[in-house]
C-alpha cells in the first residue's frame, strides 16, 4: 500500500515493521503526493512554468524534496500535531523541555515593557513564559507580546490556551499568522527583541529567516532561538540516537496515533547545522555575537543561540 | 624628604576625595589586556572588522543621541559605551543590571539590551577594575620620582584607593559581589594587577621569590585598607591614609619578624644535622 511504502522510505532506522498498522494520515497523503511529483518526468511543461530555471532541492528529515514542497509539508506535519502537541512534548522530552523554555526566558531576562515578537510561536509557551516573567520579576503588565506562526491550527491551540490565561483580551499579546522567511506585516526596527523557539529548523531557507529577524529588530535589539542541537559527547549521543529513531516515533504512534509526523521532527533535528555553524550564520545576517554566540543544554540535546543587532 | 612625602600625601588627600582629574593630556595607549569575559570577546558581524575590546576613554558612546547601524557603533564601542554611562548610575541603582539597562536606554537602546553583560553587576565591576587600571599609570606620571620605595607604594596604593571614592557608599556592595564564588576569580585577576602595576610603577625590578613577596603582602595591605576605607568618613580620608600607614609598619616588623624565625629554624636545622652527623 502506498501507505507502506512511504513509511519505509522514509524511516532511516530500522523500524518496528510488522507492527506499523496501515492508516491514512495527512502526512502520509501528502508523501504520497511527494511520491507521485517525484515520478513525473522532468519535462512537463506545467511543473515547468510554475518552478525557477534553477529550482534547488532541500532536506525534509533525512529525505530530499524540492523547496518549494517543503513548506507544504512542514505545514501538514504541523496540521497534524497541533492538537497534541503539549502532550507530546512533554511524552518526549520528560518534561524537560519546561526547564530548557524556563531557563529560555530567563537567560532573555526581559525588561519591563519590552516588545517581544515570537515567531513560530505556536501553542504559546515562550509567549505565556514571557508575560509571566515580566508581570512576576517586575510587576510590570506593559510588555507585549506577537505571537506569529505560519501554521493556523497552532494558533489556534496558542489563541485557547491563552484564553485561560489573565492576558486574555488584553493589549499584551497578539496574534498573527505569517513566515518566517518574510514578516511583511512587522515593520523595520520595530522590535524589541525576537525569538524562535523549535522552530528554525523547519524553515526552508534559514537564512532569509535571520535577515528578516536582523530587520525588524530595532538597534540594540536581541535575537534569540532555541533548537535542538548536536551532542558531543559520544556515549551520550548514542543513547540519545537509540531514543530518538526508536523511541520517539512509538510514542507518537501510541500517544498521537501519527508516527511519521514524529519521524519527521527527529530527522530534521539531525539535518539541523551544529552549533558553531548556526553561529556563524547568525553572525553573517548581521549580528553580533557574545563569546561562542551559544549555549548548549543537557549536553547539546537543545541550544540557544543568541545576538544582538549592533 | 619628608617634605616631598607631606606634599605629595596633601596633593593626593586632595585628589582622593574628589573625582579624579587626570593629569596629563596624554592620550592613554591602548592596553590590550584579553580576559575570558564574554562582553570583551565580542565578535561582530563577519561585515566588520573583528578587534579586541578595549575599555580607553575616547570610545564613541558619547558622540550620538540615538543610535544607527554605522560603524561607530559596532562592537569596539557600544559595550563600553554601555557600561561606561552605567557608572555614572552606580551612587543611584547600584553594581547591577538595573544601572546597565538604564544607562542603555540613555544611550537609545532597547532595555533588553542588558543582555549582553549576563553577570550583570560583576561585568559593571570587571569593567571599572579595568578602567582604573588603565588609568593608573596616567595618574602616576612623573609623581613617582625622588621617593623612596615606600613612599612610592604608598602613592600608588593611594591614588588606586582615591579612585574608588566616588562610588565610596556602593563599595560594600561590590566587595561583596566580587566575594561571590562565581566572581572570586575574576577579582583576584584584578587585585593580582593592581598590586603588579603599583610596585612596576615603583620601579620594581626584583627577579626571585621577592617578586611574589611583595606582591603577596602589598595585596594583603590593598584589600584590608580598601574595606577600611568603606567605614571612613573623616574629611579626605586622612584615617584610611594613617590606617594604610600602620599596616606598612605591620608589614615591616612582620618582614624583620619572619627573618628571625627564619634564622632561628635555619640555626636549629644546622643543630640537628650536626648532632646527627657526629
Amino acid at each position: 500500500m502506498a501507505s507502506r511504502t512511504a513509511l519505509k522510505q522514509l524511516a532511516a532506522r530500522r523500524t518496528l515493521a510488522a507492527w506499523v498498522p496501515s492508516r491514512t494520515a495527512g502526512f502520509s497523503t501528502a508523501t504520497k503526493a511527494l511520491n507521485q511529483y517525484q515520478q513525473q518526468p522532468a519535462s512537463n511543461p506545467s511543473t515547468a512554468t510554475t518552478q525557477n530555471a534553477n529550482q534547488g532541492e532541500t532536506h525534509f528529515g533525512f529525505k530530499n524534496v524540492p523547496e518549494n514542497m517543503k513548506e507544504t509539508l512542514v505545514k501538514q506535519v504541523f496540521a497534524n500535531v497541533a492538537s497534541n502537541y503539549d502532550l507530546m512534548n512533554d511524552a518526549m522530552s520528560g518534561g524537560v523541555h519546561r526547564l530548557w523554555k524556563d531557563h529560555f526566558i530567563r537567560t532573555l531576562a526581559p525588561t519591563p515593557g519590552t516588545k517581544l515578537l515570537d515567531v513560530a510561536g505556536g501553542t504559546g509557551d515562550i509567549a505565556m513564559r514571557f508575560l509571566d516573567y515580566c508581570r512576576e520579576t517586575h510587576g510590570d503588565s506593559s510588555a507585549q507580546v506577537t505571537l506569529l506562526d505560519i501554521n493556523p491550527h497552532m494558533l489556534e491551540v496558542g489563541k485557547e490556551r491563552f484564553t485561560q490565561t489573565q492576558y486574555h483580551n488584553t493589549s499584551q499579546v497578539s496574534f498573527m499568522e505569517g513566515n518566517a522567511e518574510d514578516l511583511k506585516d512587522i515593520a523595520d526596527n520595530s522590535m524589541d527583541a525576537y525569538t524562535i523557539a523549535f522552530g528554525i529548523r523547519n524553515v526552508t531557507h534559514i537564512d532569509r529567516a535571520l535577515k528578516e529577524a536582523y530587520r525588524v529588530l530595532k538597534p540594540g535589539g536581541r535575537f534569540m532561538c532555541l533548537e535542538f542541537s548536536r551532542v558531543e559527547n559520544p556515549v551520550i549521543s548514542k543513547v540519545y540516537d537509540v531514543f530518538s529513531f526508536d523511541v520517539i516515533p512509538v510514542i507518537g504512534q501510541v500517544v498521537a496515533n501519527d508516527r511519521d509526523s514524529y519521524q519527521y521532527l527527529v530527522e530534521s533535528i539531525r539535518r539541523f547545522p551544529p552549533q558553531k555553524d548556526f553561529a556563524r550564520m547568525i553572525k553573517e545576517a548581521g549580528f553580533t555575537v557574545m563569546g561562542q554566540g551559544y549555549e548548549d543544554l543537557t549536553f547539546g540535546v537543545a541550544a540557544i543561540h543568541s545576538g544582538f543587532k549592533l | 624628604m619628608a617634605s616631598i612625602t607631606r606634599r605629595a600625601g596633601v596633593a593626593l588627600l586632595m585628589r582622593s576625595s574628589s573625582a579624579i582629574v587626570p593629569r596629563t593630556t596624554i592620550t592613554p595607549s591602548a592596553r590590550q589586556l584579553t580576559t575570558s569575559a564574554s562582553w570583551r570577546t565580542a565578535e561582530p558581524s563577519s561585515s566588520t572588522s573583528t578587534g579586541t575590546t578595549t575599555s580607553t576613554s575616547n570610545s564613541n558612546g558619547a558622540d550620538h543621541a540615538s543610535p544607527t547601524a554605522s560603524s561607530t557603533h559596532g562592537p569596539k564601542g557600544t559595550p563600553d559605551a554601555i557600561l561606561r554611562a552605567a557608572l555614572a548610575l552606580v551612587p543611584e541603582y547600584g553594581w547591577t543590571t538595573t544601572s546597565i539597562a538604564k544607562a542603555a536606554e540613555s544611550l537609545g537602546y532597547p532595555s533588553i539590551i542588558h543582555g549582553m553583560f549576563p553577570n550583570g553587576g560583576a561585568d559593571l565591576i570587571d569593567f571599572f577594575l579595568q578602567d582604573c587600571l588603565n588609568r593608573l599609570p596616567l595618574e602616576l606620571e612623573g609623581r613617582m620620582e625622588g621617593l623612596s620605595t615606600q613612599e612610592t607604594i604608598k602613592l600608588g596604593t593611594l591614588t588606586r584607593l582615591g579612585m574608588i571614592a566616588p562610588y565610596v557608599d556602593r563599595w560594600p556592595e561590590a566587595l561583596a559581589i566580587m566575594g561571590q564564588p562565581s566572581n572570586v576569580s575574576m577579582s583576584l585577576n584584578h587585585l593580582a594587577k593592581i598590586v603588579d602595576e603599583i610596585w612596576y610603577l615603583a620601579g620594581d625590578k626584583s627577579a626571585d621569590m621577592n617578586w611574589y613577596t611583595k606582591r603577596a603582602s602589598l595585596a594583603a595591605i590593598y584589600t584590608t585598607t580598601e574595606l577600611y576605607m568603606t567605614t571612613d568618613k573623616t574629611l579626605n580620608y586622612e584615617a584610611t591614609q594613617r590606617f594604610l600607614d600602620r599596616r606598612f609598619e605591620d608589614a615591616a616588623t612582620l618582614g624583620k619578624a619572619t627573618n628571625d624565625v627564619l634564622q632561628i629554624a635555619e640555626f636549629g636545622a644546622k643543630s640537628v644535622t650536626g648532632i646527627l652527623r657526629s
